[in-house]
């Protein structure tokens, strides 16, 4: 029926110029625009903006080409492998020997590199490697590569509460404090 | 209170939880060498992203027993003064 072939009609689902933002936690795989999961400040902050590549997602049975940031469990990934710099990339993950410790080794590089960010924005970070809402989606880069690893978060937490404190231990918080008490 | 044995308590916190932070980073460090040391690790790419992850941590950790030594110095400094001091009193009341 006629009203029935005007409400099938797809609006394109992804804008060329738009971020998204996939989060690549496998099984669970979803996509969304960046800026609704994370605000702009924040990306910027994460320094994901600099992980945008070009992806080739499947939704629905349909192809699609995006701009996107990919969060593999909550690490950024660059498509390529960039000579002589120590940056995350998929293509090193799917050639590194352990896949778990190929991870773990990037989300501490990560942390590392935002060790002057505010712990609760880190939280926000983190959550997204659990994070299973918006569009499920198929990425084809990643496809048939057996990803899925299981994160021990608290671990990664611990790493960044303690950078943190190393940071910010000062012996005039521990003077004012024992002054309160008296 | 005065003033020195008020730092002496702030240092005796203040140090308990440096050593804290060290022993924890300690852990972490021990936990990515045993990865790098481990059979399962043949690639570059995963050897080298540990590698700069454990300098980081290996930095960290040295300015923190740097920081430790000096205050530790300090606490003992502190407690001789007021052990002395406690002496010369009870000299004086003598």
């Amino acid at each position: 029926m006629f009203h029935i072939s005007i409400f099938n009609r797809k609006k394109p689902i992804f804008k060329d110029n738009e971020i998204y933002l996939i989060c690549y936690n496998p099984p669970f795989i979803y996509i969304d625009i960046a800026e609704k999961i994370l605000n702009k400040y924040l990306l910027a902050e994460f320094g994901l903006y600099s992980f945008i590549d070009e992806w080739t997602i499947e939704d629905n049975d349909q192809e699609y080409k995006v701009n996107a940031i990919l969060l593999y469990y909550g690490l950024p990934l660059i498509k390529h492998k960039i000579p002589n710099a120590k940056i995350p990339n998929l293509e090193d993950l799917k050639n590194s020997s352990n896949r778990y410790i190929y991870y773990i080794a990037g989300m501490y590089w990560l942390l590392m590199n935002l060790s002057n960010v505010k712990p609760f924005k880190i939280k926000k970070l983190l959550n997204l490697t659990k994070k299973v809402n918006g569009r499920p989606i198929k990425v084809k880069e990643l496809e048939g590569q057996n990803l899925i690893i299981y994160p021990n978060m608290s671990d990664l937490l611990d790493f960044y509460n303690l950078i943190q404190r190393a940071r910010t231990i000062n012996i005039w918080d521990y003077y004012n404090w024992v002054i309160r008490q008296m | 209170m005065n003033d020195e044995r008020l730092l002496v308590a702030s240092l005796t916190l203040y140090l308990g939880d440096l050593s804290k932070i060290v022993n924890g980073l300690n852990q972490h460090y021990s936990r990515l060498q045993k990865a790098l040391d481990s059979e399962q690790i043949k690639d570059e790419a995963t050897k080298e992203l540990l590698e700069e992850v454990m300098i980081f941590i290996k930095t960290e950790i040295d300015s923190l027993k740097k920081t430790y030594k000096a205050s530790k110095n300090i606490y003992k400094e502190l407690i001789r003064s007021i052990s002395n001091k406690k002496q010369d009193l009870s000299k004086n009341s003598h």
